[in-house]
């Protein structure tokens, strides 16, 4: 990839990776140094990632390690520092739901919100990104099996959620 | 109204192998017969829409420009960075070493006594050396007669009497 490639590569995907890490880690500011950490990481491993449909799935795949090792060593800091768990706590309402123009929006990311890291990074990488299977199984390290199970559940928890609160999908 | 299992599994499998797509006909049918499943499908649709729909975060301004900062406007590598910096200092270093071992070893000796010096030195160590290989032979002598001498029998030294022995 070259440096011109590099530049296209960060204008096109950097919304991507940072909505990525924002839903994920739901948090604005962490969101933020993942993705710049995640676009400088690209441009170390420029000579390695082809520019197209393999640059959006590597950084995908940077991003979600790169947030996965934030929810953990956060998840340590929670178990040291109990203050930062509840202000970690306190930022429940997060930027996405207020941004979210309608109610049924909010409630779609409050129940997204609501499933696991894996889950939500399977919902995400799917049915947003559009990602094939192949690719997210690799991303997470999982099976296809396990992989389809896990987002048929994912999809059926997201809809329970919105017909309990009374909003069609 | 809740889907029925096997046309749950195949609702699924349409979202996921097919997205977009039209219907199957025997899913068509299927859903004439099982609202459940017709629901089910429906709101997947939706919800699959709904979360395509969602707003996406921009990455704020001042993030973008670092990582242009931290990237494409970092200045170049020079020659001299990286390995190249690390093994131009090893090859000094080494240069350095062997050159200071070099003018040590070729740098001229003192200057040194003279030979009338030397060979008086050299008679003086002979006459010390002389005195202590006589002091040496002497200790040894004298040493080997106490030990040895008092371990050897009165008898095999032939200065005990014969009926001495016996006793």
């Amino acid at each position: 990839m070259t440096t011109v490639e590099f530049e296209d590569a960060v204008r096109e995907h950097k919304d991507r990776v940072y909505g990525y890490a924002r839903s994920l880690l739901r948090d604005s500011e962490d969101a933020r140094d993942a993705a710049q950490e995640c676009l400088v990481k690209l441009w170390q491993h420029k000579d390695q990632v082809e520019p197209g449909a393999g640059c959006r799935s590597w950084l995908l795949r940077a991003a979600h390690n790169l947030c996965i090792d934030r929810i953990r060593r956060r998840t340590v800091r929670r178990e040291v520092d109990p203050e930062e768990s509840a202000e970690l706590a306190d930022a429940r309402p997060g930027p996405e739901r207020l941004a979210a123009s309608s109610h049924a929006g909010q409630l779609l990311e409050r129940a997204l919100m609501g499933l696991g890291e894996r889950d939500r990074a399977i919902v995400l990488l799917r049915e947003i990104e559009g990602l094939r299977y192949e690719e997210i199984a690799e991303i997470l390290g999982m099976n296809l099996g396990t992989l389809k199970a896990t987002l048929h559940r994912a999809r059926e928890r997201l809809r329970r959620d919105l017909v309990r609160q009374e909003v069609t999908p | 109204m809740n889907a029925c299992d096997i046309g749950r599994e195949r609702v699924h499998a349409h979202l996921d192998e097919t997205p977009g797509a039209a219907l199957s006909e025997s899913l068509s049918l299927h859903f004439a017969t099982c609202p459940g499943c017709r629901e089910l499908y429906e709101d997947l649709v939706a919800l699959r829409a709904a979360l395509r729909a969602r707003p996406r975060p921009e990455l704020p301004a001042d993030a973008l420009e670092a990582v242009w900062e931290r990237t494409v406007r970092r200045p170049a590598a020079g020659w001299l960075d990286g390995w190249r910096r690390a093994a131009t200092a090893a090859v000094l270093v080494t240069a350095v070493s062997a050159s200071t071992l070099w003018l040590l070893r070729g740098s001229p000796a003192p200057a040194g006594p003279t030979p009338a010096q030397i060979a008086l030195a050299e008679a003086q160590a002979d006459l010390v050396l002389s005195y202590a290989a006589r002091a040496i032979q002497a200790t040894r002598t004298a040493t080997t007669h106490r030990v040895v001498g008092s371990k050897i029998s009165p008898a095999v030294r032939g200065d005990v009497p014969s009926d001495s022995r016996r006793r």
